[in-house]
């Protein structure tokens, strides 16, 4: 019964990675609902419903930017919010469920970090059939420089 | 775009014709979903990347096809990329179309990336009242 219990932890960590907060929950949820079969946390939507597949993006880089594009098809402009923190670009959507549903909308979003400094004043987006471009200007310090020698 | 403007296009900027071949041959199947009520079936495609002008919808006998071809990628390589995630193939959906639909009037509109289909139904197949005399 001990082994089980440490197994179960340690799949409920492993489940629960993105959102900490959770992972407390969905190891108790996992527990009242299965019992001791280790292998609940995996399968279960009670371990994984926190982590619902987000959508896809791609990442260039440039010598003065970083240009990061998603596939947000079906999603309104209004829909989308993009922030700047903790030295991260945020993408965060809102989907509305169709019309007559009952479902409540949804929310995904997506971190990216970037090795680099980012003119925060300069980033500029836009949206375009379903394309996501956002392009973030390196800060001077983060350029290639030359250096000249003396 | 038609598959002549394309060929055009692809002269014009010297690719070499391998490779555009090569993007040809692999297609992936976009998201879907078909909605019906008594005037219509409703196609929604998620096509995104996609402009009106790349898509082209086609139907042949029963046989309605939806082409997305994505844009030829910039041959500039300033961009290098760090991440990569949205596949490089065209689109491609065909639907069989197993129910009477009015041919002449299928309609069709694009916004944010999502292509709408409607297919009105045939008259014929249209529930109808009937006078009782």
């Amino acid at each position: 019964m001990e082994r089980s219990e440490e197994n179960m932890n340690s799949l409920a960590n492993r489940t629960g990675n993105y959102f900490d907060p959770f992972s407390g929950i969905s190891r108790d949820m996992t527990q009242a609902f299965f019992g001791a079969n280790p292998w609940a946390g995996f399968f279960s939507p009670a371990g994984s419903n926190h982590l619902r597949p987000a959508f896809r993006l791609d990442v260039y880089e440039g010598p003065e930017a970083w240009k990061v594009v998603s596939e947000v098809a079906g999603v309104n402009r209004e829909d989308i919010a993009l922030r700047y923190e903790d030295d991260a670009l945020v993408i965060e959507l809102t989907v509305k469920p169709a019309e007559g549903s009952n479902t409540e909308p949804r929310k995904y979003a997506r971190t990216v970090r970037f090795d680099g400094t980012v003119d925060i004043d300069k980033v500029e987006a836009r949206y375009n059939d379903g394309h996501l471009t956002v392009v973030l200007p390196k800060a001077e310090e983060t350029r290639p420089r030359e250096i000249t020698i003396q | 775009m038609t598959t002549t403007e394309k060929q055009i296009q692809a002269c014009s900027s010297g690719n070499n014709e391998a490779e555009n071949r090569a993007r040809r041959v692999s297609w992936i199947r976009p998201q879907y979903n078909v909605n019906q009520d008594a005037e219509s079936y409703t196609v929604r495609v998620y096509l995104p990347g996609i402009s009106r002008e790349q898509t082209a919808i086609t139907v042949d006998k029963d046989t309605l096809e939806i082409v997305g071809r994505r844009d030829v990628p910039e041959q500039d390589s300033t961009w290098k990329v760090l991440h990569r995630e949205i596949p490089e193939a065209d689109y491609r959906l065909r639907l069989e179309l197993n129910a009477p639909v009015d041919r002449e009037n299928i309609s069709a509109r694009s916004e944010n990336g999502v292509l709408t289909v409607t297919l009105p139904v045939a008259d014929v197949a249209r529930p109808r009242q009937i006078a009782i005399n």
